[in-house]
C-alpha cells in the first residue's frame, strides 16, 4: 500500500498505474473480507440454529420431566436458566446477523468500487484491425440463431412435458368431466331385497307369492339350510343369484355371499388392514358384537359396515373395492344402524355419544370410491336405528287435502330417526328439509314411510304420524297423530298406507288406523321378538326369537293365520323374494321356498 | 359474584383438559379496583403519500434519464443516477412495489374485476412504457433498482454469442407468459415469488432466494445484466416500445465513419454491425424460408394451444387450494399417513370435501385454460422469432439495437466522432464563458 | 443513394402510427383501471377466523422477526387466572415462572388486577408471532388473543411470503384504511358501545 502514495513528479502512466495497484489491492482485500464475512454468517447462523434447536428441546424434555416431579426445585432452575440461555442467544444472534449484513455490504460495495475502477483505469481504446468482410457471414449468424431459437423452445418444450409427466393428480381428470354415477333403477330394486326391510327399508315384500307354511325341524319347505361361519344379530340380503351377510367374533371382521339358489358359501372376505380401524375393539353388548348391521347392495358391490366404524365394499366376485374408517364410533352398546342407498350414495347414520358432543351424523359415500359426498351433522345423542329411504310423492297429501297440489314437489327423502327429532334430510345434498320432535329415549327402531307421511315409534316416546312435506320445524304443524300404546323397543314398525302396526319386544303387535291413529286391535304372542314385522302380499309376519314365524291378516280386524317354525332361534329379519324367504338363525341360513 | 362462578367453572373444566370448547367467560367486571380495561392499539400503515412520492421520484428519474442520455450524453451522469435510483428504489424502499412486478397487478386488475388496482402500481406500470415509447430504454438504464444492481457488478464483460442471445431470449418471453398466466389464474405473483434481488434490498430472504440472486450477480461479473437480458417479462414490452421510439440512443451525434471502434463497447450486446444487402440467391433462399416460416408459425400457436391443456395439472400445483384438495384427497384414500397443516386448516373449516375437490377441479380446468393460452403464446413468440431472424435489413452505420439497448451511454465513450464533437463543445463554452477557464 | 433512403420515410412513417397506436393503449389501458381503482392503497391481512396457528407467520415473513403479531383484545378477554394462552397445557404452577410459561420469548406478561383476576398484555417488540398463545387462548379460553399483520412493520411485499404459505388461505389483500381483521362479533369499535 505504500507505493499508492502519490508522487507529484511521476508521470501520468506511473500514476495511474500506482492507483491500478491500489485499487486491485483494495479489491482483493474487500473481496476476501467479504467472502469470510459470509461464510462465517452462514457458519454462524447454521451453528446456532442447530444449537438452539438442542437447547428448545432439552427445554421440552425439562418441561416434561417437570410434569413428573412437580417439586423438583433444581429442575425448575434449570428450565429458567435455559430459557434465559436460549432468548440471549436469539438477541444475541440477531443482532450479530444485523451488523453483519451492513458490513457485508460496505464490504461488497467497497470490492466493487475498487474493481470497477481499476477496469476502468486498465481500460484502453481497442485497436480493430481492418475489416475482412466475410461472404455469407450474416446469413450464417442468421441461420445458427434460428437453430438456437428452435432449440431453447425445444429445451422449454421438454421441460414442459417433464413437468406434466412428473406432476400426478389424484383428483380425476376435470377435462373429461365425471363419469355419469351408475345406480340400479326403482324397478330392479324393487324385485330384489337390496338392505335392511328391503327395498325402501319397509319391510315390505314386493311378492305375495312366499310360502306361509315350512318346519324347519323336519326340512319341510325348505329350499336350503347353510351354516353361516360366524353369528352376528345381521339380517340377510339378496340380489339377483346373490345372498349377504356379515358375521364377527373377537377376531374377525367377515363379509359373505351365498348362492340364492343353491345355498353354497361362494367367498367369504375379512374386513381387516383398513387404515384408521381402531386396534382395540370398541365395546358393544352381548350378542350383538360387532356386526348387527345388514349389509346394502346396488347390484355391482356390496358394501358392509362393523361397530369399528369399518366401511367395506366388495364387488360380486368378492374382490375389495375400497375400504375406509369413519372413526371409532362412541357407542354405548355398539354401532348398529344398518346402511341404507340411494342411487350411488352410501348413506350411513352415524349417530353416536351425547348431543352435547355433536358428533352424530349422517354421511353419504360415493358407492364405487368410498369418498364422502356430503356430511349433516345431526343434533341427537348415540342411536340404533337405520334411516329409510322415501320416494316422496305428496300427491296423496294433495289428494287427502293436506296441501295444494301445485305445493306438492316430490323429492327423494331420508328419513332418520333421532332423540328427540324424527328428520328429513334431502336424499341428494343432505340438507335437512324438517324435522318434528316426536322421539326419546334409547332409539332402535326405524322410521318407516307410506303415502306421504313417515311412522315412527318407540318406547318412552309416542307412535307418531309425520308428514313428510314441511320444512323446518314441523312439530306443531305436520304432526297428524301421535299415539301411546304397544310402543315398540327394538323392532321397526310396519305401515301400508292404511294400517300401521308396531311390535313390542314382548311380542305385543298393536294396528293402528294409519289416518287417525286409533289403535284397532292388539294381539299378544307372548314371546320374545327381535326381528321385525314383515308384510307379504294381505299378512303381517311376526317371527319370535324362538324362530316361530306367526302370521295375521294385514286387515283392520285381527285375524290369526297361523303359524311356522324354523327349528332355530331368529334375531334377525326375514328377506323375501320371488317364492322365497331367505332368514338368518341363530347358526344357519336358511331358504323357505318349494322345490 | 356470578361472573366469578363462572369462571371458577371454566377453571375446573380448562384444569381437567376438557376438550369441550368451553362457553366464553364474560369479561369482568373490576368492582374492588375499578380497573379500566385497556384498549389495543393498532398502527396504521404509512400513509398513500408516500406511493405518490415515489410516482413522483419516478416520474423525476425517468425525465432526468432521459436527458442524462440523450441530451447530455453523459455516462457518468446515467451511472450516477442509477447508484442513487438503487439506493432510493432498492435499499430505501426495498424494491416493492417495481414496474416490473406490477405487470401483474395490471394482469390481476383487468383478469378479476374485483381487484381494484392501486393507483400508484398503475402509475409505476405505465410510466416507464410512456417514455420508452418516446426515448427508448432510459428507465432500464438508470432507474429500474434490479437493472442498477446488476449494472453495478459489470466488471469485465464478454460477448455472449449473437446466435446465443437471441435463444435465450425466447427464456424472457416464457417469463412474461408464465407470469401472466399465473396473475390472471391463480393469483401467484411468480415474478415477484422468484425475485432475485429484493433479497439483497431487503438484507434479508430465504437461502433459495439468496443463492439464485447471488449466482445472478456472480455471472453479471462477466455478462452484463443477465436478468434483465434473458428473464425479465418488462424487458419484452420496453424492448417492443422500444422500437417505437422516436428519439433514443444514437452512437454517433453525426455521420458514422465505421471506424469499428464501438463494435464490443456494448456489454450488453446491443450493438449492431452493418449489414450488407443480400445477393440475388440469398434474397431468393430467404423468401421461400419465410414463406414456409410463415406457415408454421400458426401450425407452432395450434400445436401449442392443444398441447398446452395438459400443463393444467402441474401448473395448478402451484395455488395452495389445489394441493390442499390432493393432499386431502390423498389422505382420504389411505396413501398418505397423517396430516399436513393445510389438511389440518380444511378439516378445522368444516367445508365439505367434494365442495373443495370441485373447487380444485375448477381451479385446475382454468390452469388448463391458462395452460394453452401459455403454449399458443410460446408457438407464437418461436415462430414471431423465427420469422424476425430471416427477415434481413441493409444497415450502413454502427448503430445500437432499437430494441435491445438500454441506453446505458457506455458506447458514447467509444465513438471518435462524439469526441470531437464533446472537444468542439468544449471549445466552445469555454470560447463564451472565458472565466470558467481561470 | 436517394434511391437507397427511399424507403426509411416510409418505414419511420409506419413507425409513428404504430406508436400512436401503441401509446393510445397504454394511456387508454391505464385510464380504464384508473377509472376502476377505488382504494389508493391495499395492505396484506390475515382473517382470525380462518387462521390455524400452524406457526408459518413467525417462519415465513420476510422480516424478521415476522410483521405478525399477537393482538389481544382486552375486552374480550375472561381475566383469568389460569390463562390457557399463557401457561403451558400443565402447569406447574400459576406463576409468572419460565417453566410455566407457554410463549417461547415471554413476550405475554402477566399482571394481577383482581382477585381472581389477571390482566394479559403483549410485549410487541419480543414477539414473534408464533400463535402458541392464540391456540391456547382459542382451545379453552375466549379467543382474546389473535394474530394480525402489524402495518408498521409490514413491508406490503407485492406478494406475500406469509400469503403464499399459509396452509388456511387466511390472509388477503385489504382496503388500507381498514387494514385489520377481527374475530368473529368484536371489533374495536363495537369494544367501546359494549
Amino acid at each position: 500500500m505504500s507505493q499508492t502514495t502519490a508522487n507529484p513528479a511521476v508521470d501520468p502512466s506511473e500514476r495511474k498505474r500506482s492507483w491500478l495497484q491500489a485499487a486491485w489491492a483494495t479489491a482483493v482485500v474487500a473481496g476476501v473480507f467479504s467472502v469470510v464475512l459470509a461464510a462465517a454468517m452462514v457458519v454462524d447462523a447454521l451453528r446456532s440454529q442447530a444449537e438452539d434447536m438442542r437447547t428448545a428441546d432439552r427445554l421440552a424434555e425439562l418441561k416434561v420431566a417437570l410434569r413428573d416431579r412437580p417439586m423438583d426445585e433444581g429442575l425448575k432452575a434449570r428450565i429458567r436458566a435455559l430459557d434465559v440461555e436460549l432468548r440471549r442467544s436469539f438477541f444475541r444472534r440477531s443482532q450479530a446477523t444485523d451488523t453483519g449484513r451492513w458490513l457485508l455490504l460496505a464490504g461488497v460495495a467497497v470490492f466493487l468500487i475498487s474493481l470497477k475502477s481499476a477496469m476502468a483505469l486498465r481500460r484502453k481504446l481497442p485497436m480493430p484491425k481492418a475489416e475482412t468482410p466475410v461472404p455469407g457471414l450474416v446469413g450464417r449468424l442468421a441461420r445458427t440463431s434460428r437453430w438456437a431459437v428452435a432449440a431453447v423452445g425445444v429445451v422449454l418444450a421438454l421441460a414442459a412435458a417433464a413437468l406434466v409427466v412428473t406432476a400426478s393428480s389424484i383428483l380425476g381428470r376435470p377435462e373429461r368431466g365425471e363419469k355419469a354415477a351408475t345406480y340400479p333403477s326403482d324397478e330392479e330394486l324393487a324385485k330384489n331385497w337390496p338392505r335392511f326391510r328391503g327395498p325402501g327399508g319397509l319391510g315390505i315384500s314386493a311378492y305375495a307369492n312366499v310360502p306361509t307354511s315350512w318346519n324347519g325341524k323336519t326340512g319341510d319347505g325348505i329350499l336350503w339350510k347353510t351354516a353361516v361361519p360366524l353369528g352376528a344379530p345381521s339380517s340377510p340380503i339378496a340380489w339377483g343369484d346373490r345372498i349377504f351377510l356379515t358375521g364377527s367374533s373377537k377376531k374377525l371382521l367377515e363379509v359373505y355371499c351365498f348362492d340364492a339358489a343353491t345355498g353354497q358359501l361362494l367367498w367369504q372376505q375379512a374386513a381387516s388392514g383398513i387404515p384408521g380401524s381402531p386396534a382395540e375393539r370398541p365395546r358393544t353388548m352381548e350378542g350383538v358384537e360387532w356386526a348387527p348391521s345388514t349389509p346394502a347392495t346396488d347390484g355391482a358391490r356390496v358394501y358392509a359396515i362393523f361397530s369399528t366404524g369399518d366401511v367395506i365394499a366388495h364387488d360380486f366376485s368378492g374382490t375389495r373395492v375400497w375400504a375406509r374408517n369413519l372413526g371409532t364410533p362412541e357407542n354405548s352398546y355398539g354401532h348398529a344402524s344398518s346402511l341404507a342407498m340411494w342411487r350411488n350414495l352410501l348413506i350411513i347414520q352415524y349417530d353416536q355419544a351425547t348431543a352435547d358432543d355433536k358428533k352424530s351424523k349422517l354421511i353419504a359415500l360415493d358407492a364405487a370410491t368410498g369418498r364422502t359426498v356430503w356430511e349433516t351433522k345431526r343434533d341427537t345423542p348415540q342411536t340404533w336405528a337405520t334411516p329409510i329411504v322415501a320416494k316422496v310423492s305428496h300427491l296423496q297429501l294433495a289428494h287427502s287435502g293436506h296441501v295444494r297440489i301445485e305445493d306438492a314437489t316430490p323429492g327423494d327423502q331420508i328419513i332418520a330417526c333421532g332423540d328427540p327429532f324424527l328428520c328429513g334430510y334431502d336424499a341428494a345434498s343432505g340438507k335437512e328439509l324438517w324435522r318434528a320432535e316426536c322421539l326419546g329415549g334409547e332409539i332402535a327402531p326405524s322410521p318407516v314411510y307410506a303415502n306421504g307421511v313417515a311412522y315412527t315409534a318407540n318406547a318412552g316416546s309416542y307412535a307418531t304420524a309425520v308428514r313428510t312435506d314441511g320444512s323446518g320445524d314441523v312439530t306443531k304443524t305436520h304432526v297428524l297423530w301421535k299415539a301411546e300404546d304397544g310402543l315398540p323397543d327394538i323392532c321397526s314398525p310396519l305401515a301400508n298406507g292404511e294400517l300401521v302396526w308396531a311390535l313390542t319386544a314382548g311380542g305385543l303387535l298393536t294396528c293402528y288406523d294409519a289416518k287417525t291413529g286409533k289403535r284397532l286391535w292388539e294381539k299378544d304372542f307372548e314371546v320374545n321378538c327381535s326381528s321385525s314385522p314383515s308384510l307379504v302380499g294381505d299378512k303381517v309376519l311376526v317371527t319370535s326369537e324362538k324362530g316361530v314365524t306367526f302370521f295375521v291378516a294385514a286387515s283392520r280386524e285381527l285375524k290369526e293365520l297361523g303359524k311356522a317354525e324354523l327349528g332355530e332361534g331368529c334375531r334377525t329379519s326375514p328377506a323375501f323374494l320371488d317364492g322365497r324367504i331367505v332368514i338368518r338363525g341363530e347358526k344357519h341360513l336358511f331358504c323357505i321356498g318349494k322345490k | 359474584m356470578r361472573a366469578r362462578s363462572f369462571i371458577l367453572v371454566a377453571l375446573l373444566i380448562a384444569a381437567c383438559g376438557a376438550a369441550l370448547a368451553a362457553e366464553p367467560v364474560p369479561p369482568p367486571e373490576f368492582t374492588d379496583t375499578q380497573h379500566q380495561v385497556p384498549g389495543e392499539q393498532y398502527p396504521q400503515p404509512s400513509a398513500a403519500a408516500i406511493q405518490y412520492l415515489d410516482v413522483a421520484v419516478l416520474f423525476v428519474a425517468l425525465c432526468l434519464a432521459t436527458f442524462l442520455a440523450l441530451r447530455l450524453r453523459s455516462r457518468n451522469a446515467v451511472f450516477a443516477l442509477m447508484v442513487a435510483c438503487l439506493v432510493y428504489f432498492g435499499f430505501w424502499r426495498k424494491g416493492c412495489v417495481c414496474p416490473i412486478g406490477a405487470i401483474q397487478n395490471v394482469t390481476l386488475a383487468l383478469a378479476d374485476p374485483h381487484y381494484a388496482i392501486p393507483l400508484a402500481v398503475l402509475a409505476f406500470f405505465a410510466l416507464p412504457l410512456v417514455f420508452t415509447l418516446f426515448f427508448g430504454r432510459s428507465f432500464c438504464a438508470a432507474v429500474c433498482p434490479l437493472g442498477a444492481i446488476q449494472d453495478a457488478v459489470v466488471i469485465r464483460p464478454v460477448g455472449v454469442p449473437r446466435w446465443l442471445e437471441g435463444g435465450l431470449r425466447v427464456l424472457a418471453y416464457a417469463y412474461l407468459g408464465g407470469a401472466v398466466i399465473f396473475a390472471a389464474t391463480a393469483p401467484v405473483f411468480l415474478i415477484c415469488r422468484y425475485d432475485p434481488f429484493v433479497g439483497f434490498f431487503r438484507l434479508s430472504g430465504s437461502l433459495g432466494m439468496l443463492l439464485f440472486g447471488g449466482g445472478l450477480l456472480v455471472v453479471g461479473l462477466v455478462i452484463g445484466r443477465p436478468y434483465c437480458r434473458f428473464l425479465c417479462p418488462y424487458g419484452v414490452l420496453l424492448g417492443w416500445l422500444s422500437r417505437l421510439s422516436g428519439r433514443r440512443v444514437t452512437i454517433t451525434p453525426d455521420q458514422c465513419v465505421r471506424c469499428r471502434l464501438c463494435e464490443d463497447a456494448c456489454p450488453f450486446g446491443a450493438i449492431r454491425k452493418p449489414v450488407e444487402p443480400p445477393t440475388p440467391a440469398e434474397r431468393a433462399a430467404g423468401r421461400r424460408r419465410l414463406a414456409w416460416l410463415l406457415g408454421l408459425l400458426p401450425l407452432l400457436v395450434v400445436v401449442g394451444f392443444v398441447a398446452g391443456g395438459a400443463l393444467g395439472t402441474p401448473f395448478a400445483k402451484l395455488h395452495p387450494e389445489v394441493v390442499q384438495a390432493e393432499r386431502v384427497r390423498a389422505e382420504e384414500l389411505g396413501e398418505v399417513v397423517g396430516t399436513t397443516d393445510a389438511s389440518d386448516a380444511f378439516y378445522e373449516s368444516g367445508q365439505p370435501v367434494d365442495e373443495r375437490y370441485a373447487e380444485a377441479r375448477r381451479l385446475r380446468s382454468r390452469f388448463a385454460l391458462g395452460g394453452r393460452l401459455f403454449g399458443a403464446w410460446m408457438g407464437l413468440v418461436v415462430g414471431g422469432m423465427l420469422i424476425h431472424l430471416t427477415l434481413r435489413r441493409r444497415r450502413d452505420d454502427y448503430e445500437a439495437d432499437r430494441g435491445a439497448c438500454i441506453a446505458c451511454g457506455r458506447c458514447y465513450d467509444y465513438c471518435p466522432v462524439e469526441l470531437t464533437r464533446r472537444k468542439k463543445q468544449a471549445e466552445v463554452s469555454s470560447a463564451k464563458n472565458p472565466s470558467a477557464k481561470q | 443513394m436517394p434511391e437507397d433512403r427511399k424507403p426509411i420515410p416510409r418505414r419511420e412513417f409506419l413507425r409513428v402510427g404504430v406508436r400512436g397506436v401503441a401509446l393510445a393503449a397504454v394511456v387508454g389501458g391505464t385510464g380504464y383501471l384508473a377509472t376502476r381503482s377505488r382504494e389508493a392503497r391495499y395492505v396484506w391481512q390475515l382473517d382470525p377466523s380462518k387462521c390455524t396457528q400452524c406457526g408459518k407467520c413467525a417462519t415465513n415473513c420476510v422480516l424478521k422477526p415476522s410483521a405478525v403479531k399477537c393482538v389481544h383484545a382486552f375486552a374480550m378477554c375472561g381475566y383469568c387466572e389460569l390463562c390457557t394462552g399463557y401457561f403451558e397445557p400443565e402447569p406447574n404452577a400459576l406463576t409468572t415462572a419460565a417453566e410455566n410459561q407457554l410463549c417461547p420469548v415471554a413476550a405475554l406478561k402477566r399482571t394481577f388486577v383482581e382477585d381472581p383476576y389477571f390482566e394479559y398484555e403483549v410485549d410487541e417488540p419480543l414477539c414473534i408471532g408464533c400463535g402458541k398463545c392464540v391456540e391456547g387462548c382459542r382451545s379453552f379460553g375466549n379467543g382474546s388473543l389473535f394474530l394480525q399483520v402489524r402495518h408498521d412493520r409490514c413491508l406490503n411485499c407485492n406478494e406475500c411470503a406469509i400469503a403464499a404459505a399459509c396452509p388456511a388461505n387466511a390472509f388477503s389483500r385489504v382496503p388500507a384504511t381498514q387494514g385489520y381483521l377481527y374475530r368473529p362479533g368484536y371489533s374495536p369499535a363495537t369494544r367501546k358501545e359494549g
